[in-house]
């Protein structure tokens, strides 16, 4: 079943001054705080439609992700992942921002929704809501000029583990990566004890 | 065609705002601007496709028709019959969306419009006296 996270802010700085910073799909590791570097594929622009970035979380997860969509008009972007260490399947995300005209200030919307496996659509719906969508919203308001909030002042890195493995010591078949073609890998693993 | 557009959040739930705004004929209720309205041909003020007709405090007499209307959304679309103000091919969209983190709601009120040689004077006129003194009258009554 399909996960889809709607979650929103304002920022106190003008809509304009936030999408110069939002637009750069390169630019996330400078202000999100779970990216800990990030480059565009073959050196292209990062505005140009169908770019690729192949970034690291903090924990070292790489990540690649296209962008789909770039409007200057609407002040919004989307995009999807096309290779992660998690099963994040057919993620897609797009944000908007808005102006709040009467005070000069910024509506920021972040939609992120993706097919999770049954078992772990808990975590990973936590793990995308708190440390990609909330962290990021927090980090740009304390950037633009909010003092943090408590909650913003976790620094995430990678999805919580799987808990550890109890059972007998086997041999298992894993998929390792997902997004491209997943990788079946033979290896050695524990087995329940029924 | 010339757009106006403007924005405010109010301090107050989605749902309740909502309940005050969606009815298409509670203008004299929330605006500061409008006297009395009614809908015409006694149909319902949520029927798609229904006619508000309403007399301003200054007396100009204005007849809108209601396009859309989505709970699911939380917005709705109308187009301007008859007014005084001469625009043609005039509609505005009303929207509100949840601020998550804080339990507030963002509210915008944008519209299109024809008006040869008077945009610039009508996106200000529409802009500032009718879209945000309507949603500044919104945050003046949920602040209380």
């Amino acid at each position: 079943m399909r996960v889809d996270i709607r979650r929103t802010t304002v920022i106190p700085a003008p809509a304009a001054r936030v999408w110069a910073t939002l637009r750069d799909f390169n630019g996330h590791s400078g202000w999100h705080p779970a990216v800990a570097s990030s480059a565009i594929e073959d050196g292209g622009p990062a505005d140009q439609v169908g770019a690729v970035r192949d970034f690291r979380l903090n924990g070292g997860a790489r990540i690649r992700e296209q962008l789909l969509t770039l409007s200057d008009r609407r002040m919004s972007f989307s995009y999807c992942i096309l290779e992660a260490p998690e099963p994040l399947r057919n993620y897609v995300a797009t944000l908007r921002l808005r102006p709040v005209t009467d005070v000069g200030a910024c509506f920021v919307e972040w939609r992120s929704s993706f097919e999770p496996p049954e078992s772990d659509r808990e975590r990973l719906a936590r793990f995308v809501r708190d440390d990609i969508v909330d962290a990021g919203l927090a980090s740009l308001r304390t950037q633009f000029g909010d003092a943090p909030r408590a909650a913003a002042l976790a620094i995430p890195s990678a999805p919580n583990p799987r808990p550890a493995a109890t059972g007998i010591e086997t041999d298992e078949i894993v998929i390792t990566r997902y997004g491209g073609p997943e990788v079946l890998e033979l290896r050695r693993g524990r087995a329940l004890i029924p | 065609m010339a757009k106006t557009y403007a924005s405010a959040v109010i301090p107050a739930a989605p749902n309740a705002v909502w309940a005050l705004v969606r009815d298409f004929n509670a203008l004299p209720a929330w605006t500061p601007f409008v006297a009395e309205s009614r809908i015409e041909q006694n149909r319902p003020p949520d029927q798609v496709g229904c006619v508000r007709s309403f007399r301003l405090k200054d007396g100009g007499r204005i007849r809108e028709q209601l396009l859309a209307l989505s709970d699911y959304e939380m917005s709705f679309e109308y187009a301007i019959l008859e007014s005084p103000m001469g625009v043609e091919n005039y509609v505005a969209a009303f929207r509100l969306i949840p601020v998550t983190d804080s339990g507030h709601t963002f509210a915008e009120w944008t519209a299109e419009f024809d008006a040869p040689g008077r945009e610039e004077e009508l996106v200000r006129h529409i802009g500032t006296n009718v879209f945000a003194a309507g949603l500044s009258a919104l945050k003046t009554r949920f602040s209380r």
